[in-house]
């Protein structure tokens, strides 16, 4: 949100369109790809599954990696790719599920505490900052603690972690926006105030958010495997990645694979969303004032 | 031979498939400035980079001949050249707050270019002496309590003093030739004309100024020869009274035309063919309007509280009325008052105490929803037409949002939208896009347009031209001048530019820190001012024996 426009200082015809690289690096390609795989296990794990993840094989126990088994098994012989694609489902919608909903809160206090008078602003912003004041992962374990464990839980706990960012940075470039030039503009030229706000200011506010939320994605699946890990999400034999990598945790001298895999593909889905996430809001910031 | 300081021949610098300056020459003589004079994107500035040595890297310099201060520099490579800045060639930038740097003090700035000198010849300067140095050309260029100001940041300092130190900065280490580039833009007429004033002495100590500006007036003032530079060549060049007096280059008219301090009061100023607007778009009145003025302002006051506690009196018991269709110009210059006066006036922002009254009713004093129904009848242009547009819509958007207020059907919006930009002397092909890709002018005719839609009986404009090209503000101010003459729209016209105020207004009114300190008729304010404020902003005024106000100021104090 740069003042800075050089292109307004000569007054003279702009120079040059704004150059938007239209080319992809390739590590965004990269991410894409991964991303996109990563989907599809959630959308549909009986493409890419070679096995039932479920069942168990103990004549196979700890098979390493190999040709039947891409990812090896575990103590309990389960195929450990097939796991990680079944898993794929659980623990993305710990990301976007708490995304999305914690996206749509934070915008609508945001825009409240934005919009409202002075008092409203201040009791709202002085309990986000309250909460602020924990790390996101704590404030998730308090909740997590108060509700008891589970799946629908862990995602509410996330959710409401996540909250109080997106309400902070909405409220503020509600201020900023309600604040500019085109705002008053719209006033002078005699457009009412609601229409102001949904005609002018939700959409200016709305279009950064979302790329800052394609980023949270990956922050809400850490912090959702990080339950899990701990035994507060989703309970045995469910293959989440998280439940896995705390499962795989005593085997790492015997079979690393059990614990490395569900790991990598975490890891994997958060760079990956992050990185398409920066491209998104380099992309962006080029188009806003 | 010697008194050559600067010599180009043939230069040529090239961006890619693009040559931004065609085979430039030009001389610089020791003791004379010469002006290089052109719009934006003439290529004016970076042909005096190539005497820095400065040319950005993506750009391929070619010239038959680049000497400076007699040294041949056509091949120099970067250890040459940093032996020529500062040294031998200095150069002041156009803004002095963003050429500072302001985590350094001022004294610093200006000395450091001793200090990297002598550090490159090996020796040291003492402390104390390059703080008397310092001090002694803080002096030279007129800023007062040099030790003072030397020990201060940049943000401590006015707009003004900082431009001096940036002389400062330039000329410590005596370099034969100075580059001043847009040294004034930024700056007050009074600010402006000490530091012309100053650049003036330099060059009669004997140094070469190379000034860089697009502003004729300006350069009148202080340069012997002028070169008008378009699109990377040098179409003219001459000494400064003949070359304005007797242009030869279409182009050099087309600028002396569109300057307005050159002409009489009302003239055309852009070669374009007048609009004529339609009476679909004249003024509609408020309910119950009466006759009279169609704004009266009346003893309105406005102050803010500062950081510091104390109370900033932003605008202090002002009052006048405009007739309709007329044009009152209020001047004066940064922080006098007058956009919080206009904003006052829009109806934007509750006086402390006065009221403003439009069409002959109560209109500051409303509560927002009971005006918003007559917002019509005033509308305002803004200094940065740009920021005042929603960067998400398109140029179509922007205009329909204004149509569907003013209670067009939707279904007629489109090709209102149409009409409404062929009036302004827009193609409709821009409806398509978005402001952001338009040029100045361009955006400035989408906020007439969109002004017009409302059928406003009073503009309000503040400092709608000031961002402009010469060229451009003279078709900007025609386009005004056309709306004003079929629609009979009344003005309120802000500006710290006394030659565009004098050239639009029939009234003006000269604020000084919130208060107006001359009022009347433009010939009354212009040709006799009674306020000491208003003679130094006339007497900063540049050009005087050229401009027809000038000659009669002139002839009347004889």
């Amino acid at each position: 949100m740069s003042s800075l426009r050089p292109d307004l200082v000569a007054g003279g015809p702009p120079s040059e369109p704004h150059r938007r690289a239209r080319r992809f690096s390739a590590s965004t390609i990269v991410a894409g790809v991964v991303l996109g795989v990563i989907i599809l296990a959630a959308l549909f794990p009986g493409l890419l599954a070679t096995h039932d993840p479920n069942a168990t094989n103990l004549p196979d126990a700890m098979a390493s990696p190999g040709a039947d088994h891409f990812f090896g098994t575990d103590k309990l012989g389960r195929d450990v790719f097939s796991r990680v694609v079944y898993g794929a489902r659980i623990s993305l919608s710990f990301g976007f599920v708490a995304t999305v909903v914690a996206v749509t809160i934070g915008a609508l206090v945001g825009l409240l505490a934005g919009l409202a008078p002075r008092f409203v602003d201040h009791v709202i912003m002085r309990f986000l900052e309250i909460m602020l004041a924990f790390p996101e992962l704590l404030v998730a374990l308090v909740v997590v603690a108060l509700l008891g464990p589970g799946t629908t839980n862990v995602v509410i706990a996330v959710t409401i972690a996540a909250v109080p960012t997106y309400a902070r940075i909405v409220r503020i470039s509600t201020i900023q926006i309600r604040s500019s030039l085109f705002v008053e503009a719209a006033t002078a030229l005699g457009q009412r105030r609601p229409t102001i706000v949904v005609r002018h200011v939700l959409p200016n506010v709305i279009g950064p958010l979302l790329v800052l939320a394609t980023i949270g994605v990956g922050t809400a699946i850490i912090a959702g495997s990080g339950l899990s890990f701990l035994g507060l999400g989703p309970v045995a034999p469910s293959p989440e990645w998280g439940l896995e990598l705390s499962a795989g945790r005593d085997l790492l001298g015997t079979a690393w694979w059990v614990a490395v895999f569900p790991g990598l593909a975490i890891t994997a889905t958060v760079i990956s969303t992050t990185i398409i996430g920066r491209k998104l809001q380099r992309r962006f910031e080029g188009r806003t004032v | 031979m010697s008194d050559v300081v600067a010599r180009v021949r043939d230069l040529r610098i090239r961006f890619g498939g693009h040559e931004a300056v065609r085979g430039v020459s030009f001389e610089v003589m020791a003791g004379e400035c010469l002006a290089l004079v052109g719009e934006s994107g003439s290529g004016k500035s970076i042909t005096s980079r190539s005497l820095l040595g400065q040319v950005p890297e993506a750009g391929t310099v070619s010239a038959t001949e680049i000497s400076v201060v007699g040294e041949d520099a056509t091949n120099g490579d970067e250890k040459f050249w940093q032996q020529v800045r500062g040294r031998r060639v200095g150069l002041v930038a156009q803004d002095a707050l963003v050429s500072l740097d302001g985590l350094r003090r001022v004294g610093r700035e200006v000395g450091e270019v001793l200090e990297v000198h002598n550090r490159r010849e090996g020796s040291k300067i003492d402390r104390a002496e390059l703080r008397s140095r310092v001090e002694q050309e803080l002096e030279r260029v007129a800023v007062p309590q040099p030790a003072v100001r030397a020990r201060q940041y940049p943000h401590e300092l006015s707009g003004g003093l900082r431009q001096r130190a940036l002389v400062a900065a330039a000329t410590i280490a005596s370099p034969q030739l100075l580059i001043a580039d847009e040294p004034t833009t930024a700056l007050d007429l009074r600010v402006q004309a000490q530091l012309l004033d100053l650049l003036d002495e330099l060059k009669t100590s004997g140094m070469g100024l190379l000034l860089i500006s697009h502003d004729l007036a300006v350069v009148s003032r202080i340069a012997n020869r002028v070169a008008i530079m378009r699109s990377g060549e040098i179409v003219e060049t001459g000494p400064t009274a003949e070359v304005l007096r007797d242009p030869q280059h279409e182009y050099t008219r087309t600028l002396l035309a569109a300057t307005p301090s050159l002409h009489a009061r009302g003239a055309r100023l852009s070669p374009l063919a007048p609009l004529t607007f339609p009476a679909e778009l004249a003024p509609s009145r408020r309910d119950g309007a009466v006759d009279g003025p169609v704004v009266s302002v009346r003893r309105v006051s406005q102050s803010f509280s500062q950081p510091d506690g104390s109370r900033l009196q932003a605008v202090d018991d002002v009052s006048f009325e405009l007739a309709p269709g007329k044009t009152i110009g209020i001047v004066g210059e940064s922080g006098s008052g007058k956009t919080t006066l206009g904003r006052i006036i829009l109806g934007l922002q509750q006086p402390d105490a006065g009221e403003v009254l439009i069409d002959g009713g109560a209109w500051s004093q409303l509560p927002e929803k009971d005006r918003r129904k007559d917002r019509h009848v005033i509308q305002a242009i803004y200094q940065d037409p740009l920021s005042s547009f929603d960067p998400r819509h398109k140029v179509g958007a922007i205009l329909r949002e204004a149509l569907a207020l003013s209670g067009v059907p939707r279904g007629e919006r489109v090709d209102r939208a149409v009409e409404l930009a062929s009036h302004v002397g827009l193609s409709p092909d821009l409806l398509a896009r978005r402001p952001l890709n338009l040029s100045g002018g361009e955006r400035q005719r989408v906020a007439i347009a969109r002004a017009l839609a409302r059928n406003p009986r009073v503009l309000l404009c503040d400092e709608p031209v000031s961002a402009l090209d010469v060229s451009i503000q003279a078709q900007v101010l025609d386009v005004f001048a056309d709306v004003q003459r079929d629609l009979g729209v009344a003005m309120v016209f802000i500006s710290h530019d006394l030659s565009v105020v004098h050239h639009v207004s029939d009234e003006v009114v000269v604020m000084k820190d919130g208060q107006v300190v001359e009022q009347g008729s433009s010939d009354q304010v212009f040709l006799s001012p009674q306020h000491e404020y208003t003679q130094a902003l006339l007497s900063a005024l540049p050009l005087p024996e050229l401009s027809p106000l000038g000659r009669e100021l002139e002839t009347d104090n004889d």
